[in-house]
């Protein structure tokens, strides 16, 4: 708001001065009165000839023109070209009428807004502006600091989330220990229980029976032991997984190629195969689900086809919509930057073409 | 002479997963068919339509959701019983579990009623559910003092979202969502957001993946 006043202020001035300029043999008065009284306005102005010799340079203009440049002003363009050429000058947008702004930071911290144009009409002049904006630097100085002090949080929250995986890994693998120790002092204090009890006195038939049980315990206890520690994420037990799965619902899954060794896009082929395995068993009646794959430059391509009853009978399946399975699986390709494609000429296959590393 | 029902067991910790295949073993009528470790197996398994009950872990192999698991096994087999089992308090679980449609909730280690129980009422037509999410402190507060909206704007900021970000998510405007930032360090005492998610995700009270 203030800004805009000062600007009213300094239009009014010029205009006024621009009048006087123009008729000067009327208002030699006025002209004095119009130079006092722009020499109490808060911003600087400055209005030259086309040339650049200066006609009125006012009180805040010339003290700024010291501060700046070392002098007076002698020649409005020459003054103009310094500003531009000062380390502490940053050049902003001109505007549709040619006026041109530099933003400068002055030695007593203060921030002025420079703007240069021509006036309309015959003769023309050159006016400079120069407009108190400190209020506005340290406010955007302020916002852009906490801008990016906010870049740097989420940054750093985004890291830690990725540690989280790894956290949980780690309370795993802790709760795991204490189940153990838990289960061996069950086993421990049962042994001891079963000690006594024989001393006691059993018959035989109790006695094996009671030692059966402990070496059922331990036994478990210790099988228990051998897989205390959480196994590796990217191993290669998901295949056997999605194999004992596909051998439940009666559909052999038959392999050809290497599946690739990169997490996201092995994870991507599996999910492709899951969705193939579901459709070939719940639509087509399959009994064989057939994966091919390939690498081409970085790129790994799986080709997916069941042997179900439209693939035999060498037709396209009666009815086909995209249900959410097949979206969602399309959606996390693409987000990979893959490609997920259906072909409907013989029965359904899917064809999976998606980046190794990204 | 009573039918078995088809059971598959969802829990990537083996530990866990003996756990309840030994418990279930005191179940008569339950034979269990396959222990899985990822979620999205299990959409595989049901698809012949013979499965009867499903147990079912959230946060499972290669970050499976069993949530998003469960809401599809449920919408392609509805007769299928579906029960979901967690031990974190994460609190959006329970209603995603209702939204999928799931049968019975249980809290592991955490509820007082034990897997057994839940099984049986299940296999009977119940639904078991526990009234609320564990509540876990946070800070200076309990997780129980906080609005949903306030939920939603943490999980929203654990996904690491900036302010303009989750009122677009949200629909709400970015002096709400800062309010909604505010009231949440107030009370629980947190000089920073970072902080705030920092300790939310380490209670596991919060688990934007799932």
């Amino acid at each position: 708001m203030a800004v805009l006043v000062c600007m009213l202020c300094l239009a009014l001035a010029c205009a006024l001065m621009i009048w006087t300029c123009a008729h000067p043999a009327r208002v030699v008065g006025l002209a004095s009165l119009t130079r006092a009284a722009v020499d109490t306005l808060p911003s600087g102005i400055c209005l030259g000839s086309a040339s650049g010799v200066p006609i009125l340079v006012n009180h805040r203009m010339d003290q700024l023109a010291c501060e700046l440049t070392g002098h007076s002003i002698l020649d409005a363009r020459a003054f103009w070209r310094d500003l531009s050429e000062l380390s502490c000058a940053r050049l902003l947008d001109g505007d549709q009428l040619g006026a041109r702004a530099l933003e400068v930071a002055a030695p007593d911290g203060s921030v002025w807004q420079f703007v240069r144009c021509k006036t309309m009409g015959r003769p023309s002049y050159l006016q400079i502006q120069a407009i108190d904006v400190t209020a506005i630097a340290r406010a955007r100085a302020e916002t852009s600091a906490a801008n990016e002090l906010l870049r740097e949080q989420n940054a750093r929250q985004q890291l830690l989330l990725q540690d989280v995986e790894k956290i949980n890994l780690k309370r795993e693998t802790l709760s795991a220990r204490m189940q153990a120790h838990r289960s061996l002092g069950e086993c421990l204090l049962m042994t001891q229980k079963a000690q006594e009890q024989v001393k006691a006195g059993l018959d035989e038939q109790a006695r094996d029976a009671l030692l059966l049980k402990l070496v059922g315990r331990w036994d478990a206890v210790l099988r228990g032991l051998g897989h205390a520690e959480p196994t590796e994420k990217t191993g290669g037990s998901d295949l056997a997984e999605l194999e004992g799965v596909a051998a439940l619902i009666g559909c052999r899954v038959v392999w050809s190629g290497e599946l690739p060794a990169e997490k996201v896009a092995r994870s991507l082929v599996l999910s492709a195969v899951r969705e193939a395995l579901s459709n070939a068993a719940r639509h087509a009646h399959a009994t064989a689900l057939n994966v091919c794959c390939e690498q081409q430059d970085g790129w790994t391509v799986a080709h997916i086809w069941d042997n179900g009853q439209d693939a035999q009978a060498g037709g396209a399946p009666a009815s086909l919509t995209e249900g959410a399975g097949l979206a969602d699986l399309r959606a996390r390709i693409e987000e990979e930057g893959g490609v997920l494609r259906l072909d409907l000429s013989r029965g359904v296959s899917l064809t999976v073409r998606v980046p190794e590393a990204r | 002479m009573t039918a078995m029902v088809r059971t598959i067991v969802v829990e990537d910790s083996l530990l866990a997963r003996e756990a309840v295949v030994d418990r279930l073993a005191q179940l008569p009528n339950v034979t269990i068919v396959a222990t899985l470790e990822n979620a999205a197996n299990a959409v595989v398994a049901c698809a012949r339509r013979s499965i009867g009950l499903v147990l079912m872990d959230v946060c499972t192999r290669d970050d499976e959701s069993g949530l998003a698991a469960a809401a599809r096994i449920k919408r392609e087999s509805p007769s299928t019983r579906v029960i979901i089992m967690t031990s974190m308090p994460e609190h959006t679980f329970l209603a995603k579990a209702q939204a999928a449609g799931c049968d019975s909730f249980w809290y592991k280690d955490l509820q007082a009623v034990g897997l057994v129980d839940v099984v049986e009422r299940t296999l009977r037509g119940e639904r078991v559910w526990p009234s609320e999410a564990p509540v876990v402190w946070l800070g200076l507060a309990r997780s129980s003092e906080l609005t949903a909206r306030e939920f939603d704007v943490l999980h929203q900021l654990a996904r690491g979202l900036s302010y303009e970000q989750i009122a677009s998510e949200l629909g709400i405007s970015l002096n709400t969502v800062k309010y909604h930032v505010k009231n949440l360090l107030a009370k629980t005492g947190f000089e920073s957001t970072l902080a705030l998610v920092v300790e939310a995700v380490d209670k596991r009270l919060v688990l934007p993946k799932y």
